[in-house]
């Protein structure tokens, strides 16, 4: 462990915390053995396990750190199981770290749980979902990125270029609502046993909200959040990456009428959330020159229904859905998921 | 270790540690290569990084060099992704038939 020796006062520590430079720009709660030992021991495993490796900057990840990182942002140690799940997550070759916490274009790193976890740690699935207001949600989320600042050294304006970045770069962490889900949910998609708990990491954009307070037909829901995925300004338009459609329980419960499967409703998505080549290069959106037959061509915003994650989450009241461009073709990044050992 | 300061109001002596949470790099052992003195006849390598125009770019330099140098080769590889390092089958491409190797970075 380093150590720095503060005299006498707590918010003495907290600035020297800021002095360093070693927060998200929020106070944060000061490291001490005494706080950081419980954060290891509720890991489960020794304090030099490696968790994994960020090699474009060099980084080893051990539990001894991501523990010292999670008592900033504020976790319990009963949270340590998620968060130890969602750095393995985050380190897989496959997640593309480097790509997702550099980029230009201000990538997020969501964390979705799901599983007995959920409950057992009082993880938000509803009202206020990726907002304020729920410890485990931001301290999980918060920790991931502080992570990413102090252990790996991917400091604002510096190694993180992110032109605007969103809220969501400080804490991303969501819960998915299996409950109310007339679906699968998602960790059982990945192969996981529904009364095992794990979690799914994405490199999102900031998520834009689709609104329909008057269709009544799933029809009219899922084309308007397919028309939301499709804007011209989105980011799968050129990359081609995953997509995230959290979709809060009105629509929910208006497309789950139709019957329809989660695949049937992400085909319908994937036809959908589309927009004609031709006005994409003329935007400048796409950077290719105009060929004859552009103006019939479509570019979907993901290159197939199985780049959609659907997931059932929010509260009971309101008719929105939120769409989350992903970052990227498959070579830059995918998602991930990982078991939560209990 | 850093004392910080001494608050002017304390009441007798207390003091906690706090743990800082940075890492330093892994120690990895680097050497960089011995620098080419001359670019007359040489095999090049061109690494395209997968942004749009990073292939026009790169090989735009080449060709500027190769009027001066003429190079007895140019060759190009293209990453997987632009913020990845080429993969092992690629350097070892790079390593077996080039003697030095154009890479750029931009967005």
């Amino acid at each position: 462990m380093k150590k720095v020796v503060v005299v006498h006062d707590p918010v003495e520590a907290i600035e020297l915390y800021y002095a360093r430079g070693w927060t998200d720009g929020l106070p944060v709660v000061p490291a001490t053995p005494d706080n950081v030992a419980p954060m290891i021991a509720a890991s489960g495993l020794p304090p030099d396990h490696v968790l994994g490796r960020y090699p474009e900057r060099q980084r080893t990840i051990t539990v001894e750190r991501v523990a010292v990182n999670a008592v900033l942002a504020g976790c319990k140690p009963e949270y340590m199981p998620v968060v130890v799940a969602a750095i393995e997550a985050l380190t897989d070759p496959l997640f593309g770290v480097h790509a997702e916490a550099c980029t230009t274009g201000g990538v997020g790193i969501l964390v979705v749980v799901n599983g007995p976890v959920v409950k057992q740690i009082g993880l938000n699935a509803e009202t206020v979902l990726f907002g304020h207001g729920n410890r485990a949600n931001l301290a999980i989320g918060r920790t991931i990125r502080m992570v990413l600042v102090n252990v790996c050294g991917v400091i604002p304006g510096l190694v993180d270029r992110a032109t605007l970045a969103h809220p969501s770069k400080i804490a991303f962490c969501i819960a998915e609502n299996e409950a109310v889900s007339p679906w699968e949910p998602l960790h059982v998609e990945r192969g996981f046993p529904r009364d095992q708990s794990a979690v799914t990491l994405f490199g999102c954009m900031g998520p834009v909200q689709a609104e329909n307070r008057f269709g009544t037909t799933h029809e009219q829901v899922l084309r308007t959040i397919a028309s939301t995925m499709s804007h011209s300004g989105s980011h799968n338009l050129n990359w081609q990456g995953e997509y995230v459609v959290v979709m809060a329980q009105e629509h929910m419960q208006t497309v789950a009428a139709s019957g329809w499967s989660k695949q049937v409703v992400k085909e319908f998505l994937w036809q959908h959330a589309r927009r004609r080549v031709g006005e994409l290069k003329e935007l400048g959106v796409l950077a290719d020159p105009y060929e004859p037959g552009d103006e019939e061509r479509w570019r979907h915003a993901v290159p197939s229904p199985d780049r959609i994650t659907l997931i059932c989450a929010g509260g009971s009241a309101g008719r929105y859905s939120t769409c989350l461009p992903g970052h990227g073709h498959p070579g830059i990044t995918q998602s991930v998921s990982r078991l939560v050992r209990s | 270790m850093t004392v910080v300061r001494q608050s002017p109001t304390s009441v007798g002596t207390f003091s906690f540690v706090v743990l800082d949470p940075t890492q330093e790099p892994d120690e990895v052992p680097f050497e960089l290569n011995p620098r080419v003195s001359d670019l007359t006849g040489l095999r090049v390598g061109l690494v395209d990084n997968g942004k749009h125009k990073s292939k026009e770019v790169v090989q735009a330099v080449a060709d500027l060099l190769n009027e001066k140098y003429r190079f007895s080769s140019m060759r190009m590889w293209r990453k997987e992704s632009p913020a990845k390092a080429p993969s092992p089958d690629q350097i070892a491409e790079m390593k077996e038939t080039c003697d030095v190797v154009i890479a750029g970075i931009g967005d």
